[in-house]
């Protein structure tokens, strides 16, 4: 490790002296430095271990680490929920045939992102530590923290595979499934009220569930977005009857969720393109303009459902300004066999009751449907035959390649075989998700999307740019994604594995903004409010108990949501406690809305008062708390108390200059006092804020 | 060409045909409202950004009366018809709303006699008119003061937002509070493509204080754990943080907090006592007034305030008056009332006390209004309607001024009161908002993602929208 170090010195002196080593070499020798023949006495502090040092990880291998273990392994040290991760890792899987390559680029991310490094005479950072590495890709993966059995048993792991074992084991968890349903419920705008329509409670969680169902069984993506849009029927997929016959009737089949239970359908994808205040067209469009963002990372085809992009998109995208209209409408066209319907009229209630709304959406086929050019009305332009003599009515043809209804299927499905056939949409698909790894898109933002700009063997006129940063590697991504039958899983492991995804975040030498681009080190994100809330829970006990809805029922970790908005929602003699605390502390972390807002990374005031003063920071740093981590923290020795606190909430060691001056804070003045403080000021130091 | 004309042609040639049937001659606006039912909706700005044009803004005088806006926000639409718009229709209208005249006004002082006390220092406008009549989209619509569904309308930051944006380069270095406090306003919007910075502090008031300003375990003890925090992350959180840019700006960030704890001015700000909220009507929107009251009076830097009050959806029983121990309950419009009249009340005549209304500009608006005449059939309710009222006080506006006239049953205009000849939308409230505090309403940002253009105003370029000057005079 020390080698490393010193090498991270003379490269930063000498950035160009990188050109000579490969990174694959940089790697190895990382690894063949690993085994650290010194040993620590426990509690002794080793002057070489600064807090980014090399030898951390090695300090739990001997002495203190062994009884570290032996210890967790006795006590009950914690009131943990941490679902069980299963055993049964996936398989690796190969990296299947080889590709076409763009001249002088490689095979896999770490070619393409270290050649390009090379080719620009930019050193990349060292690779991130044992501890690092498990917190990054537990955190990117499943949205939690690592516990702290996991951090030492894959610390004292000497397993030369263990990372690449970990993210297996990762992908295999219910907590992948539980943080990417709630990506794709952000990318889909899956939430429960909008400006323009209620997909009520249970439309929003058969929604959630068909993500968290298609997500644990890794379905292929590709298969994901052609049910959804092919979706039809009540959107929170239970059993209605086209008419009642009684009121009581009505209220029987409503209430009864045992017997008529929230399926999984994406129906309610289609119901967020409601829109009210204009023609049935003023719908279609809005759902062509969310599938061209959201499933091919192309959100100028909004602009283009208005207008011509000439005169409007020529300073934003080469594609945009020559797009027109009527391409649009070809888009929109094949959401025009949908139809959004509730039940019209229930029969009245009894006598002195309020009646009852119905609370659900039924997502029907009308196979007469046409996008008809009719409107002067409504949200957009007026829709009018080019002439006298022009068509009155646009036909389903997607408009990135063509193609429409081959008959034998419906509007949706024929739209989902196209667009899912498009490489755009595995663009789309790999872009966003690389983007939750490294912080930036290959394309940025990754709803914006040129695609006359993406092939560098076809470049745009001047003074327009390449837009990927790495198109090669873009196409290669994409390339494989589409052949390894849009596995996500598959995605996720080739990311993760990268070594240029396991760079660290710290650089040695001078950073330069520009370098960003090109992902030299590893990007840091603060923690999203989901994960932070459970990071809590993980690291301090007092576990929570959400009740979501009817068919979400109770959960844990705030990861499980099926929304940003109104959840959780607490009760009012709830209100002052814990669970109280939880909304505005999400919220101070930006969730979004999944509608008008965004989420965002970005940080505030209110988020320092939260994590500073909040009931769910300070409950947890209590000692005198039953069920805290840290009731059960103080009855240990001093060295061992400060060791815990680290791996708990900081799921790394302390450094030794960390341990001793921890201890130092025990000893000086009333013990569980000063271990709470200690405890208060991890949660809010920046490593437990931030993914690094 | 006259005014309206000229609206509508601007409207026509942007090129969205905004103007629904129903706003042109008086008779289709009674065929609109009894096609209510039929669920029709209302129709939409969205102008399509024309190239070329340049990201500046027209030169355009703004009263610049106001330091600071409240916005009385009442969710749900309240009926202008029972209150601000009253009209006294025999059989239906409730006697005990006992209306009185003042300055010229019926007020209904059963239900708003505190408003009644204070009704000179009150400006009403009666043509108001909104574009949708679902809430949720209205009240998008309100707050961001466009269209949602316009293509920025997907980006556009809440009015309060591009206010604080705005007057952030008055704030002076003492000045600690944000400059967009939201009470009582969980699901406001937030700041758009603007900066997070912008977006609205929400919270409740609660009588402690602003709750996550307080450390449950004591001053002494939080400057323990903050000395003990500082000794622990200097580097991580400092200017040269290894983590980079992101990481950097920690240190800021805890001590601008830190600058909001055991801090005096906070907890006189959002903390009341017992005696305080009863002068309000001791409800939770109440206490938001006082609270907003008192934000004011801090001078801290906050230029915009919301307050949202609730459940004023009376479809329903709006006259099913139920008191418990002397409180108006249930949902209706004693109730709804009851809550919002002593809290402007006291709200204006403590602003006025204390010297600080005449720059504070109170803004009191639903998202829609609600029909008028008899009460529906069925449930004694009154259903959703687009003609509507806003309320003004202080920041300039002048008191006891009416603005517009509806006719005898208040389902429509008949003179709109204004120099524009039509309608007053959410728009023109927004451009009054802009124009009271000095900001130029036909900026046009060009930071916005889609690089169209962000106009704080709609259309301002072809002068679509604008301030209600004749508040002034």
């Amino acid at each position: 490790m020390r080698i490393l170090l010193r090498l991270g010195v003379i490269l930063g002196a000498a950035g160009l002296a990188w050109l000579a080593i490969t990174p694959s070499s940089v790697l190895s020798q990382a690894q063949a430095a690993e085994p650290d023949e010194e040993t620590h006495d426990i509690g002794v502090p080793h002057a070489g271990c600064s807090f980014f040092g090399a030898k951390r990880e090695d300090f739990l291998r001997v002495g203190l680490g062994a009884s570290l273990m032996a210890m967790t392994a006795r006590a009950e040290l914690t009131t943990l929920v941490a679902a069980a991760i299963p055993s049964s890792a996936l398989v690796p899987r190969s990296r299947g045939r080889a590709f076409d390559k763009f001249p002088g680029q490689g095979d896999s991310i770490d070619d393409f992102i270290f050649g390009e490094l090379k080719l620009r005479g930019i050193p990349p950072a060292l690779p991130a530590t044992d501890s690092e590495f498990l917190r990054r890709v537990t955190l990117d993966l499943t949205g939690r923290i690592p516990t702290q059995q996991e951090v030492i048993a894959f610390l004292s792991d000497a397993d030369t595979e263990k990372r690449g074992r970990k993210v297996s084991e990762l992908l295999a968890a219910s907590q992948w499934a539980d943080r990417w349903a709630m990506f794709f419920g952000d990318l889909y705008h899956n939430t429960i009220v909008t400006a323009q329509v209620n997909r009520y409670v249970d439309g929003r969680d058969a929604f959630h569930l068909f993500l968290l169902e298609s997500l644990r069984q890794n379905k292929p993506y590709d298969q994901l977005v052609r049910e959804m849009l092919a979706s039809t029927g009540a959107a929170d997929g239970r059993n209605y009857p086209d008419e009642y016959a009684t009121y009581e009737q009505f209220q029987q089949i409503t209430s009864d969720y045992q017997g008529n239970p929230v399926k999984p359908t994406g129906a309610s994808y289609i119901v967020g393109g409601l829109t009210t205040g204009g023609p049935v067209q003023d719908t279609y469009d809005a759902l062509a303009a969310a599938t061209a963002r959201d499933l091919l990372g192309i959100s100028h085809m909004d602009c283009i459902l208005c207008h011509d992009g000439r005169n409007h998109l020529d300073a934003l995208s080469v594609w945009g300004a020559g797009a027109k209209r009527a391409q649009g409408w070809g888009l929109a066209a094949f959401f025009s066999q949908t139809r959004l319907t509730r039940p019209r009229r229930l029969p009245p209630p009894p006598e002195g009751q309020q009646p009852l709304r119905p609370q659900y959406w039924i997502v029907a086929g009308d196979e007469r449907g046409d996008y008809r050019l009719n409107t002067t009305t409504g949200n957009r332009p007026a829709r009018q035959p080019a002439s006298d003599a022009a068509a009155v009515v646009a036909p389903p043809a997607y408009p990135f390649g063509g193609g429409g209804n081959a008959g034998g299927e419906s509007h949706g499905e024929a739209l989902g075989r196209l667009l899912t056939a498009d490489k755009q949409f595995a663009r789309a698909a790999v872009n966003y998700v690389w983007r939750e790894f490294f912080g930036r898109g290959i394309v940025e933002p990754p709803d914006q999307f040129d695609p006359a700009r993406l092939d560098p063997a076809a470049p745009p006129p001047d003074p327009w740019t390449i837009q990927p940063s790495h198109p090669a590697l873009l196409e290669f991504l994409a390339g494989e994604f589409i052949e390894q039958g849009f596995d996500l899983q598959w995605l996720m492991s080739e990311i993760a594995n990268s070594s240029a995804y396991q760079l660290s975040s710290k650089y040695e030498g001078v950073w330069n903004p520009t370098y960003e681009t090109y992902f030299a080190r590893h990007q840091v994100r603060r923690l999203r409010a989901e994960e932070l809330h459970d990071a809590l829970l993980i690291s301090g006990g007092l576990p929570a108990q959400y009740t979501v809805s009817p068919a979400i029922g109770a959960v844990t970790f705030a990861m499980q949501f099926p929304d940003v908005q109104l959840v959780p929602r607490v009760p009012r003699r709830e209100q002052t406690g814990l669970l109280g605390a939880t909304p505005s502390f999400l919220d101070s972390f930006f969730r979004g809305d999944r509608d008008e807002t965004a989420r965002s990374g970005e940080g505030s005031i209110l988020q320092a008062l939260q994590l500073m003063n909040s009931p769910l920071v300070l409950a947890r740093v209590d000692a005198r708390r039953q069920g805290t981590a840290l009731a059960a923290i103080v009855e240990q020795a001093d060295d061992v108390a400060v060791q815990l606190l680290y791996l708990r909430v900081l799921s790394r060691p302390p450094t030794a200059e960390e341990l001793s001056s921890g201890v130092q804070t025990l000893r000086s003045g009333e013990r569980t006092a000063k271990a709470e403080d200690l405890m208060w000021s991890l949660y809010n130091k920046v490593d437990f804020i931030f993914n690094y | 060409m006259n005014e309206r004309d000229r609206f509508e042609s601007v409207l026509r040639k942007r090129p969205h045909p905004h103007v629904p049937f129903f706003q042109r001659p008086q008779w289709t606006r009674r065929r609109f409202f009894r096609s209510l039912a039929a669920g029709v909706g209302g129709y939409y700005l969205a102008g399509p950004w024309s190239p070329g044009l340049s990201k500046a803004a027209a030169a355009v005088e703004t009263k610049n009366t106001a330091k600071q806006v409240i916005f009385l926000f009442l969710e749900g639409a309240p009926s202008g018809v029972d209150t601000f718009d009253l009209k006294e229709t025999p059989g239906v209208t409730p006697a005990d709303f006992a209306p009185e005249t003042i300055n010229g006004v019926r007020i209904p002082t059963g239900i708003l006699g505190g408003t009644a006390q204070i009704f000179d220092k009150v400006a009403v406008i009666r043509s108001g008119s909104a574009w949708a009549l679902a809430h949720p989209l209205a009240q998008t619509w309100f707050q961001i003061g466009r269209n949602p569904t316009s293509p920025l309308g997907k980006y556009a930051p809440h009015i309060g937002s591009v206010v604080a944006i705005e007057k952030e380069p008055e704030r002076r270095p003492d000045q600690i509070f944000p400059a967009f406090i939201a009470l009582n306003a969980a699901n406001a919007p937030g700041s758009g493509y603007l900066p997070v910075q912008f977006s609205p502090f929400k919270t409740q008031p609660e009588a402690g204080g602003l709750a996550t300003t307080e450390h449950a375990a004591g001053e002494s003890r939080f400057r323990e754990r903050w000395d003990l925090l500082a000794s622990m992350d200097s580097v991580l959180r400092g200017p040269q943080s290894p983590l980079g840019k992101a990481a950097t700006g920690m240190g800021e960030l805890y001590a601008n907090a830190e600058s909001l704890m055991f801090n005096p001015l906070v907890a006189g700000a959002f903390g009341f006592s017992e005696q305080e909220s009863a002068r309000y009507g001791g409800s939770g929107f109440g206490n938001a007034c006082l609270i907003a009251r008192k934000i004011v009076e801090a001078d801290q830097g906050t230029r915009f305030i919301q307050v949202t009050l609730g459940g004023w959806d009376h479809h329903q029983g709006i006259y099913d008056r139920q008191e418990v121990n002397g409180r108006e309950v249930g949902s209706n419009i004693y109730a709804q009332c009851g809550q919002f009249d002593p809290a402007f009340a006291a709200l204006v005549s403590d602003l006025e006390a204390s010297g600080h209304l005449d720059e504070t500009l109170i803004v009191v608006s639903g998202e829609f209004g609600r029909t008028v005449g008899p009460l529906t059939n069925a449930n004694n309710g009154r259903d959703h309607y687009l003609q509507m009222f806003y309320v003004f006080a202080g920041g300039g506006v002048k008191g006891g001024t009416v603005i517009g006239e509806t006719d005898p049953t208040g389902a429509f205009t008949i003179d709109a009161g204004w120099s524009r000849y039509r309608d007053v939308r959410p728009e023109d409230v927004e451009a009054t908002i802009y124009s009271a505090l000095g900001i130029n309403w036909t900026k046009v940002r060009d930071d916005d993602p889609l690089g169209r253009g962000f106009e704080y105003v709609p259309n301002s370029d072809e002068d679509a929208y604008g301030p209600v000057d004749e508040l002034w005079t």
